[in-house]
């Protein structure tokens, strides 16, 4: 199995020059995100009301906001905050539902697991941002809760497309040849149906990851994600969009990070989805 | 066919069921108190008790249960403590005002993401093929309120064309209500309009390699009856259910576009009510979300199955 994937990968994923962008933008995104703050020209919260709104120049490459901070060095102390907040909402999110997911997968048809499946395609219901915000907002306005409410919000989902595959996989002819060989349903777990269907969580995972920035940009820009004065990419955008009159430049460099990075995980999964199914080659 | 309806029917009934008991089970147990909000501080003993009593929340949580369900039956929504209203005097105008965003968004995406789908399919690899997939993959990178924000920069600021905020009612002036609604509603179907133009293109390309397609050609159908009448058709299936699944983003994007243009739907309403913690009001909302999500869903799948009656079999 592991030859055949890493075949695939070289064929679906690395000869496409898109994903091979993706990958790269998202390299340079984590780079940042861990070594942004040693890479600050100035320091991302000290204000000078006499240089502020200057469009980018030689001093600040991004220009200044509306408090005079440096906008180039905010964006990069925002990467990191950024990339906490997903794998943070990711550990929450795709842990907790792919666990959940798999496990009730794996069961055998009974009437418990009918109602699990029930329940929680009720809890499908509530759209994934209604149910982000009402989450925060109820937990109490700020970061923490902010990534806590995203990857809360998005088990069902996770819970969803886990049991289908799963169980699906677990009818599959040579999980019946592993257990009529003997095989414990642990090890058929483990050694069969887990490798099998990494890709499917992998795929999931990188998605997840691009909707959790968009989520966390969002809640921000509400007003109930991050608060002032944290560079949140969302929580930028909101202040400059407040200010867009005097200087409509400033909703620029926030946006074009999250659009750069949402975009490097987009064309990674768009890669990824390709070498596990071949029909789309 | 109609028992396949009737089934369904019944199931939306009882997830709805389910969904009002959900919602009001996580109301009860939230943090903090709505009578201690409604006060802010200065309660007396004896306020807060005629508080709780007007509001039922003495009363045992069955008995609670009891007045929401009553209630909700007979168009009773309950007390919006923030605005001192009944909440179904404040509720319809916003309600319409978001119904007519979200449809008339759903239907531009329609309109504008079909015949793009259709030529990227119909000219795999070619420059417009090429374009059309940049754009989307935009459109599916940037959150909906960037896309409010730059819309607003560019027509309001720069040229000045179009009002930034705001809502004006149909009935009032329709020139000035069309030109509140374009910029909202561009905002909404740019998100939305890269799904409907990706699962277009991929239902396409797999419809148009069936012999029927090559026997339309054989027989000298013209490209627009084949790629718009024959091949269309089959291709709507999975769209129909890719709209259906993508409308709770829809909905989510709703709400933060109506923040941005100061709209005053029922997503202005919610973030308000969250804010001033209105209990009560949020309990309608979040249900009013997820009831129009289980409709759509609902909707989309009898559309389904009298698109192709093998579904109802199943």
């Amino acid at each position: 199995m592991n030859n055949n994937f890493l075949n695939n990968l070289q064929k679906g994923f690395l000869k496409r020059k898109l994903s091979l962008i993706g990958l790269l933008i998202f390299s340079i995104f984590i780079f940042l995100g861990i070594f942004g703050p040693l890479l600050i020209p100035y320091d991302p919260y000290k204000t000078e009301y006499s240089n502020r709104y200057q469009l980018p120049n030689n001093n600040n490459i991004f220009g200044t906001d509306w408090a005079g901070r440096d906008v180039f060095s905010r964006v990069l102390v925002g990467a990191g905050i950024t990339l906490k907040i997903s794998i943070m909402a990711l550990c929450i999110g795709s842990i907790i539902g792919g666990i959940i997911g798999i496990l009730i997968g794996y069961m055998k048809n009974n009437i418990l697991k009918m109602l699990v499946i029930q329940f929680n395609d009720i809890l499908l219901t509530f759209p994934f941002l209604v149910l982000a915000i009402l989450i925060t907002a109820l937990l109490g306005s700020n970061l923490n809760n902010a990534i806590i409410a995203i990857g809360i919000s998005r088990i069902p989902r996770y819970v969803r497309i886990f049991c289908l595959v799963v169980n699906s996989e677990k009818n599959k002819k040579y999980i019946i040849s592993a257990t009529s060989l003997g095989a414990s349903k642990i090890r058929i777990l483990f050694y069969h149906i887990l490798p099998n269907i990494l890709p499917i969580f992998l795929v999931n995972t990188v998605l997840f990851f691009a909707l959790t920035i968009i989520a966390e940009a969002t809640l921000s820009f509400i007003g109930i994600g991050a608060q002032p004065p944290m560079p949140s990419w969302g929580l930028m955008i909101r202040q400059a969009s407040e200010n867009m009159l005097v200087y409509p430049f400033g909703v620029i460099p926030p946006s074009i990070a999250i659009l750069l990075v949402v975009l490097s995980a987009n064309l990674m999964a768009d890669g990824l989805r390709e070498f596990m199914d071949p029909k789309l080659r | 066919m109609i028992r396949y309806i009737l089934i369904r029917v019944t199931g939306c009934i009882i997830t709805s069921f389910v969904v009002v008991t959900i919602v009001f089970l996580i109301m009860q147990y939230l943090p903090g108190d709505p009578v201690h909000y409604l006060l802010r501080g200065y309660e007396s003993e004896g306020q807060v008790e005629a508080l709780r009593k007007e509001f039922n929340l003495d009363k045992p949580l069955y008995n609670q249960y009891y007045i929401w369900i009553k209630g909700l039956l007979n168009g009773n929504l309950g007390f919006s403590i923030f605005y001192q209203k009944e909440i179904s005097s404040i509720f319809i105008p916003r309600f319409i005002a978001t119904i007519e965003l979200i449809s008339l968004s759903l239907f531009l995406s329609i309109i504008l993401g079909i015949p793009l789908g259709i030529i990227s399919a119909v000219r795999v690899g070619s420059f417009e093929d090429g374009l059309t997939g940049i754009i989307s993959l935009i459109g599916v990178s940037t959150p909906v309120f960037v896309f409010g924000v730059i819309l607003q920069i560019i027509f309001c600021i720069y040229l000045n064309i179009l009002p930034t905020i705001g809502r004006v009612s149909i009935f009032e002036n329709i020139f000035d209500s069309i030109k509140h609604l374009i910029l909202p509603v561009f905002s909404i179907s740019l998100g939305l309009l890269p799904y409907v133009i990706r699962n277009v293109r991929s239902e396409m390309l797999e419809v148009l390699k069936n012999d029927y397609i090559r026997t339309g050609w054989a027989k000298g159908l013209s490209p627009f009856k084949i790629y718009y009448k024959h091949a269309l058709r089959n291709s709507l299936v999975g769209t129909i259910a890719v709209l259906g699944i993508n409308f709770g983003m829809l909905l989510g994007g709703s709400v933060v576009t109506e923040l941005v243009f100061q709209w005053p739907g029922l997503g202005t309403l919610f973030i308000q009510a969250l804010m001033s913690h209105d209990y009560q009001l949020i309990q309608v909302l979040v249900l009013v979300y997820a009831l129009m999500f289980t409709l759509v869903n609902l909707i989309v799948d009898v559309i389904y199955s009298i698109i192709d009656p093998r579904i109802a079999l199943e």
